[in-house]
């Protein structure tokens, strides 16, 4: 989503537009230009053939370009485009402006009101006080404004009677218009005819008007048409209604709606005002046919136009502010979705779409009367006062109805975009059978056409964490789930167990850690009640809209938007799985009726984490990180850094805990970059860096994470059975994951040999201890099989006993596993985990050196932490492997040969290996 | 009339704050700024590695009074924001032509 002072685009090199800070400068070129700004307040401009752009009162922009021409919307404000060699003028807030053509131009400003212009050979100015014209622009406003009927709007149903009386108006006052402007001229085969919102007949009450002068270019010579033009674009302008014009025989429509995408799904919709209705039928039937004919080869082109277009105004849904025309699920949408059904490229859904259509022309026609402007943008202002107009007692109910037909519209609109592209494709690939193009992502899951699918013969019932897996896999590669698929998870699987297992946790942490893909996958998945199902307290917080200035989000989105900056903070906390379970729960407390979010999110908080089975000192942790995500920030803000009560007070808020600390500073970044750029400026950032190295100077270094393994009894068969040279396997099935148990007698390489093992066997580790008793190393695995094989245990027996004899085979398809790394999706610098890390615990143990390795977790990186450790000639005695939400968390206990620590130098050497080991292939 | 700027700590504008109201002033405005002074900023250690902080985040809070206000209001403000550590801030004074009030057009001191 866009910062507010956003900048609106411009196109092609012709020209541009910038924003600053609310207010603005506006700028056209080509070779002529002039601006001139009066009181500060507005600037004009006029060019050679070519003109462009208004800026008044720090509010809108206009822009024009050469053939091309685009209508952008900014902040609810708005900007308007004129093209070819035509120019165009706006009106705004009842004020207005006009500008001239060609070659001659004037401006004239009135108290700092109005400008006016001429053009070519024939200019007027309009009357110095502006009186008369100010009458006219009341008129037409207030005459639209008053068909809208205030009154109606409550009553169900009344939208189209009101869009359709509107209509009328629109067609019965422009028809007098061409009437007054064609008299006594022969005007066969030329015809006025509206496109965008009048021509489909869905016009808000001011609307901007779109019009275009259509011709032959046989009954009128080009002079004749253009003065036609002016007699009556003129009379429109006056009126004070915003226009964007155009005058184009049938020929130059074909052209431009071939040059030009968004014109080309403007002209699909054009229809007849007044005039010659068989050129308008004759134009109409030439784009359409045109569009058919192209539309799979501008599908990527207007695919690319509408993700720009989302990602500027953001999602509909999710908004606190919606821009209900542009944004992502927006009305836009619906014309996108026409055109496509129009090219025959995927049939177009109903029912429920429509309804949402006609929910969001209602809320638009409201924020119209209400705010007595053209916007299409419900603001912050205006919740009350539209909320009251549509009869709702309580403006968080208008806002949820808005936010369900934006996920309705978002949700048909990006169906049918993929069904196109894959229509598209089968297209092409049609040389012999037919088959689905599958790439396999593990667990019997693959992609299909862009989108995340079951394999056949996948039996859903058998495996409850399926649509976790699912949505990690997706999320992971940044694609949706397919909605049959998503249906079928939703209604086949069957629950988790509670306290869910730890796969289940494991794999939750993972989804959460996927990066920004994790929000489109989110959404589908709350689409279908899967959240639901697995977080029952989310219903209180979907769609909730939050009364704050500082947020642009609901509070659903906001908490998924956290999770995704904290992902780019994880390297900088100990338990990367608890600072995004805190990311997502830190505002579960903004229901209904909570005084104070925080303290009301705590207890919520703690039920879910025991539902998801955490241990208590991780359900601690996370409840203590909710119920304090303000106050570091809080503290740093306004209280005195220099101040020991204020250190304090932080301190005490994390029970002295430095670990915990780190991950309450992560969160608090997290949730001030979610929330929008008012909450985490610069200056905030430096105060709370500032405070929390204040606070860090008075809290003790981190524990490390886990302690060393302690040494437990070998059981007699164990030994009996290394005696006959062969090392102990056993594997044990547990919930989805596998148990595997290892013991051989210890020699240097065995950590990097066992590891590398499970990976070339296509296992993927999430937990192992590793402990040596009496030179017997006895390890124990927790892994995930992707390919849902179950681990062999003569295979791991037959590998183990060739590498250990130096042959190094078994570990030939390391290499070949790597198609289930998982990484986070998306390039964005957002979400993005820093560099790894390895540190030297210092005085954890008298035995043994300690080091913690922290990395993005990747297929064979143990077997490669192994072999560094194993070059260094160091053996590994014990270690602690763990996997947190995609990040790896390993504490290792090592030794020189002869059992002792190691000495400085050593410890240097081996931190270096380390860090390189973690480096490599990343 | 006069505009008191003042450049304070970000923990004093509480204070500020109800010393001013105290005095009966009834509105300020207060921005976030950055800067540095004699002091010429300082250094810090941040996640490992040290840095140093040019600009130093503090609130900048704007006042305007009748020319006869002018010093105490300055003296309020400086009692209230003083904590006598380095970087406590700035506080200065310069007159002002007009002052209207947008609302209801009224002008000099009568917007106050």
């Amino acid at each position: 989503m866009c910062p507010i002072g956003t900048a609106s685009a411009s196109e092609l090199s012709q020209w541009g537009t910038k924003s600053h800070e609310g207010q603005w400068a506006s700028a056209s070129e080509l070779s002529q230009w002039g601006t001139k700004s009066h009181e500060g307040q507005w600037a004009s401009a006029s060019e050679l053939s070519q003109w462009g752009t208004k800026s008044h009162e720090g509010q809108w922009a206009s822009a024009s370009e050469l053939s091309q021409w685009g209508t952008k919307s900014h902040e609810g404000q708005w900007a308007s485009a004129s093209e070819l060699s035509q120019w165009g003028t706006k009106s705004h807030e009842g004020q207005w402006a006009s500008a001239s053509e060609l070659s001659q131009w004037g401006t004239k400003s009135h108290e700092g009101q109005w400008a006016s212009a001429s053009e070519l050979s024939q200019w007027g100015t309009k009357s110095d006080e502006g009186s008369d014209r100010m009458t006219d622009v009341t008129d037409v406003a207030a005459r639209r404004l008053d068909l809208a009927g205030t009154r109606a709007f409550e009553t169900a149903g009344s939208g189209p009677e009101r869009r359709l009386r509107l209509a009328e108006f629109n067609r019965e006052w422009l028809t007098g218009i061409w009437q007054e402007a064609t008299k006594g001229s022969n005007v066969e085969g030329v015809a006025l005819a509206a496109v965008g919102s009048v021509g489909r007949g869905d016009a808000g009450p001011l609307s901007d008007y779109d019009l275009v002068l259509l011709h032959y270019g046989r009954t009128l010579s080009a002079d004749e048409i253009t003065r036609l033009a002016d007699r009556i674009w003129y009379p429109i302008w006056d009126a004070g209604v915003r226009l964007d014009h155009s005058v184009r025989t049938v020929n130059q429509c074909r052209a431009v709606a071939a040059d030009d995408l968004t014109a080309a799904v403007g002209l699909l919709d054009i229809s007849a005002v007044a005039g010659d209705a068989e050129v308008v039928a004759a134009a109409r039937a030439t784009v359409s046919h045109d569009w058919r004919a192209n539309a799979r080869k501008r599908l990527p082109q207007l695919t690319e136009a509408m993700s720009v277009r989302h990602h500027r105004h953001g999602d509909l849904a999710q908004s606190i502010e919606p821009e209900l025309k542009e944004a992502h699920g927006g009305l836009r949408d619906m014309t996108v979705l026409n055109a496509l059904a129009e090219a025959w490229l995927a049939d177009r859904p109903r029912g429920e779409v429509d309804a949402a259509y006609g929910t969001l022309l209602d809320v638009r026609d409201a924020v119209h009367v209400v705010t007595g402007r053209g916007r299409d943008r419900l603001g912050r202002e205006d919740h009350d006062a539209v909320a009251a107009l549509l009869g709702y007692d309580d403006p968080d109910d208008l806002l949820a109805d808005v936010s369900d037909a934006g996920r309705a519209i978002a949700y048909a609109i990006d169906g049918t975009v993929r069904r196109a592209a894959q229509s598209q494709r089968a297209r092409v690939l049609r040389v012999g059978p037919r088959r689905p193009q599958m790439r396999p992502l593990g667990f019997g899951l693959f992609e299909s056409d862009g989108e995340v699918v079951l394999g056949s013969g996948r039996l859903l019932d058998s495996d409850p964490h399926l649509p976790l897996r699912a949505a990690v896999l997706a999320a992971r590669a940044n694609l949706p789930i397919a909605p049959v698929t998503l249906e079928n998870l939703a209604t086949k699987c069957a629950d988790l167990p509670t306290p869910w297992t730890p796969l289940a946790r494991g794999l939750f942490s993972d989804l959460l850690a996927a990066g920004p893909g994790l929000v489109t996958v989110w959404e589908g998945l709350d689409q279908q009640g899967i959240i639901e199902r697995w977080l029952p307290e989310w219903v209180a917080v979907r769609s909730r809209p939050q009364r704050n200035a500082v947020h642009r989000h609901t509070v659903d989105r906001h908490l998924i938007e956290t999770v995704v900056h904290a992902t780019g903070l994880l390297r900088g906390v100990g338990r990367a799985d608890l600072l995004l379970l805190a990311a997502l729960l830190h505002d579960i407390g903004k229901v209904p009726g909570a005084h104070d979010h925080s303290v009301a999110g705590a207890p919520i908080a703690e039920a879910i984490l025991r539902r998801l089975g955490h241990s208590d000192a991780d359900v601690a942790t996370v409840v203590a990180l909710v119920r304090e995500h303000l106050t570091l920030i809080e503290l740093a803000t306004r209280r005195d850094h220099s101040d020991p009560r204020t250190i304090d007070a932080a301190i005490a808020a994390v029970d002295g805990d430095r670990d915990r600390f780190e991950l309450l500073v992560a969160l608090t970044e997290a949730d001030a970059v979610a929330a929008g750029p008012k909450a985490w400026t610069d200056w905030r950032a430096a105060l709370l860096n500032q405070f929390a190295a204040a606070v860090r100077e008075r809290l003790s270094p981190s524990t490390p994470a886990a302690g060393e393994a302690e040494p437990s009894l070998v059981p007699d068969d164990l030994v009996s059975t290394l005696a006959s040279g062969e090392p102990y396997v056993a594997v044990v099935p547990n919930g989805g994951s596998y148990r595997i148990d290892i013991a051989d007698r210890d020699r240097l390489g065995l950590f990097a040999d066992t590891a590398g093992l499970l990976a070339a066997e296509g296992l993927v580790v999430r937990t192992a201890v590793l402990r040596t008793v009496d030179g017997i190393a006895v390890n124990e695995w927790h892994v995930e099989s992707p390919s849902d094989a179950e681990p062999e245990r003569d295979r791991i027996v037959r590998g183990l006993m060739r590498l250990a004899s130096g042959d190094r085979a078994p570990l030939g398809r390391l290499d070949r596993r790597r198609q289930f790394a998982g990484r986070p999706s998306g390039q964005s610098t957002i979400g993005t985990p820093g560099q790894p890390r390895a540190l030297v615990v210092p005085g954890a143990s008298q035995e043994a050196t300690v080091i913690e390795v922290r990395a993005q977790d990747r297929p064979g990186l143990l077997h490669e932490l192994g072999m560094a450790f194993a070059k260094a000639g160091v053996s590994v005695r014990s270690a602690h492997i763990a996997t947190y939400a995609g990040q790896t968390l390993d504490t290792f206990y090592v030794t020189d040969f002869s059992g002792r620590p190691l000495d400085p130098a050593k410890v240097a050497q081996v931190v270096g290996v380390v860090i390189d080991a973690c480096d490599r292939s990343t | 009339m006069k505009l008191i700027t003042a450049i304070i700590k970000p923990h004093q504008i509480d204070a500020v704050k109800e010393a001013l109201e105290a005095y009966g002033i009834s509105g300020m405005t207060v921005s976030e700024a950055s800067g540095y002074g004699r002091q010429r900023g300082h250094s810090e250690v941040y996640r490992g590695a040290e840095y140093t902080v040019d600009f130093v985040p503090k609130l900048r809070l704007e006042v305007l009074v009748d020319d006869m206000d002018a010093s105490s209001v300055a003296d309020v403000i400086l009692k209230a924001a003083q904590t006598g550590r380095i970087g406590d801030g700035k506080i200065w004074t310069v007159p002002v032509e007009d002052v209207v009030r947008v609302r209801t057009g009224e002008r000099g001191s009568e917007a106050i």
